[in-house]
């Protein structure tokens, strides 16, 4: 970074372009006895929030490290803004921002220290950096602990130093890995919203993590990876959806005023509806069709029928039961 | 946001901009740290113990044991606990996890080494200096010779700062190697030391031929120099990273299972 010219605003970064901001082109990482990543392909594009998903081991770490040019694809191309990350990894660094699983921390040193430090490094001086520093310590909401010492920080802390310090050099495309792992649902929630205001300033932001509910919430692409290899790149809804389509039924909580029997009676007699559960006050019903339509139809049939209906809820799917049955589609082709 | 914030970040300019960032941390991190803060009290806590049992004793063998007792204590300061303090948990720097951070920083192995070496030095001349009230003390009330003891406190200094660059090269090891080469370093410190004052020596026998105490500056130099770039050469060579080049070197197993994943990648 030239250290003389005055650092842009963190709410800097342009707008929209058809063309993708990150390109990632048959890549592979083969490690002595260990095939991490089999020839994966994906394109992201500016502004998005992708989420990066796959159980432990499935070669999300291996893959981000390779986007922030702190591992070498065995075959493959990986671009960020057109600059290749092995032949310009210099031009990379000044365009990505990481933040790794595991952050170490440093001895005597305070929250401002430890940013002020990474400022320095990254050749921000005098008015500028005390400016930068000052907007990611509020942007993080790190300005009340600026004096405590980082070995005394929670975890929860230890996350929103680590992401403000990646936020320093404003960087235009940001990877997380396992950002939000072990933190509490308070923290987890500082997170998301700390997400989604950099995608509000139109920042790319690339999110890994195992928990699939948590990136749903706050991710526009989901990216699915599995022994190495990607098998969904879509967003959570088209995920949902695409299950269903592919002969997943959806489950539908229905409660009745009286006589709970009946509704597992008038399933089995109209086609389509399969009981799953029957329940104190009802049942839990799986139906064939998930459009709004035939829905609509069903319930009228049901009150038309003389069930007392009170209450009919369509269970969102979790996103944990689309990907479940979406592997186990994959195994089976 | 909250709390008022620290008044040091509305400076237009700040002195500091001009120092290395590393200097900055580590001098930070450095002065606050149980070694340095109990490493320094403890020495003058000592020294005064020792200057005062000086001034008092009056048998030579009790002068001579006192004599060596304080040299040692400034030894084992600036040779063995300020420049290798790190030797054995090694550099916190150095962690994998932290290191990474640095090399996304662009920043230079020499530049690391350069700031965390002159912190070490910054620590070890605070407590140099710390030593000199003792050294007039000795010089008005014992009598010593203060141009020779001057002239032994710089030898130690000076040794220390090679130390240093080597305590600093030691503890950028893998732990392994770390343990290995400390337990060497250790009495090879104290085995450089001898020999350095003996070379002292030998120039202040002979004080008026300056070009002697040229010589051993020189020797000095070198040795500091060799230091400084094979522990220059380790830190960039880790910022080199990734270094990875089994890619170029692929067998043709290799180059067919990847070929029969492009392919299936392809297909899907």
């Amino acid at each position: 970074m030239d250290s003389t010219t005055t650092p842009p605003p963190l709410t800097s970064t342009s707008s929209t372009s058809a063309e993708p901001l990150v390109r990632v082109r048959d890549v592979h990482r083969l490690f002595p006895n260990v095939y991490a990543v089999k020839g994966i392909n994906f394109d992201i594009h500016r502004g998005q929030v992708v989420g990066f998903i796959g159980a432990n081991g499935a070669g999300k770490t291996t893959t981000m490290r390779m986007m922030a040019t702190l591992d070498v694809p065995t075959r493959g191309q990986i671009s960020i803004a057109n600059e290749d990350v092995v032949q310009r990894p210099a031009q990379v660094r000044r365009l990505v921002g990481w933040m790794p699983d595991n952050y170490g921390t440093y001895a005597n040193m305070t929250v401002f220290e430890y940013l002020d430090f990474f400022a320095r490094a990254y050749g921000l001086k005098g008015k500028d950096r005390a400016q930068r520093v000052q907007e990611v310590m509020d942007f993080a909401d790190l300005t009340p602990l600026a004096d405590r010492m980082m070995n005394a920080l929670s975890k929860g802390m230890g996350q929103r130093l680590c992401f403000g310090r990646m936020l320093l050099p404003d960087p235009e495309f940001l990877i997380l890995d396992e950002p939000a792992a072990g933190l509490d649902p308070k923290a987890r929630m500082e997170f998301k919203n700390l997400v989604r205001l950099l995608s509000q300033r139109g920042k790319t932001l690339f999110i890994s993590s195992h928990i699939l509910s948590e990136l749903g919430e706050m991710c526009d692409t989901m990216l699915f990876i599995d022994g190495g290899k990607i098998v969904y790149h879509g967003d959570a809804n088209e995920l949902r959806k695409g299950s269903a389509a592919n002969g997943t039924r959806m489950a539908i909580d229905i409660v009745v005023a009286d006589r709970p029997e009946a509704i597992s009676e008038w399933a089995s007699m109209n086609p389509g509806w399969t009981v799953v559960e029957t329940r104190r006050d009802g049942a839990r019903l799986a139906f064939e069709a998930d459009d709004p339509q035939s829905i609509a139809a069903a319930l009228r049939k049901m009150i038309g029928d003389g069930l007392s209906v009170i209450d009919f809820h369509r269970e969102e799917r979790r996103l944990e039961d689309a990907f479940v049955d979406m592997i186990k589609d994959k195994s089976k082709a | 946001m909250t709390a008022a914030f620290p008044s040091t970040l509305v400076r237009e300019s700040d002195f500091s901009d001009r120092l290395n960032p590393f200097l900055v941390k580590e001098l930070r991190q450095g002065l606050r740290s149980r070694v340095f803060v109990f490493g320094l009290t403890g020495l003058q806590t000592a020294l005064a113990f020792v200057t005062m049992a000086r001034i008092i004793a009056e048998d030579v063998p009790t002068t001579r044991s006192l004599d060596v007792f304080y040299w040692l204590l400034i030894g084992t300061l600036l040779h063995l606990i300020l420049p290798l303090r790190d030797l054995f948990k090694g550099d916190t720097d150095r962690r994998k996890e932290n290191w990474e951070l640095l090399i996304v920083t662009l920043q230079s192995g020499d530049g690391v080494l350069w700031g965390k070496w002159m912190s070490m030095i910054s620590q070890m001349l605070i407590c140099w200096l710390s030593i000199l009230p003792y050294e007039l003390l000795r010089y008005y009330i014992v009598e010593h010779e203060i141009m020779i003891e001057l002239l032994g406190l710089t030898v130690l200094l000076v040794n220390g700062m090679v130390a240093s660059l080597w305590g600093l090269l030691v503890s950028s090891l893998p732990a392994a190697g770390r343990y290995i080469t400390a337990l060497l370093m250790i009495p090879g410190v104290f085995l450089g030391n001898g020999f350095a004052f003996v070379g002292v020596a030998t120039v202040i026998d002979r004080i008026g031929e300056p070009e002697r105490l040229v010589s051993v500056g020189m020797i000095y130099l070198i040795v500091a120099g060799i230091s400084f770039g094979l522990t220059a050469g380790r830190y960039d060579y880790d910022m080199q990273q990734p270094r990875g080049v089994a890619h170029l070197y692929l067998s043709d197993q290799d180059r067919q299972l990847m070929n029969a994943e492009s392919q299936a990648s392809r297909h899907a």
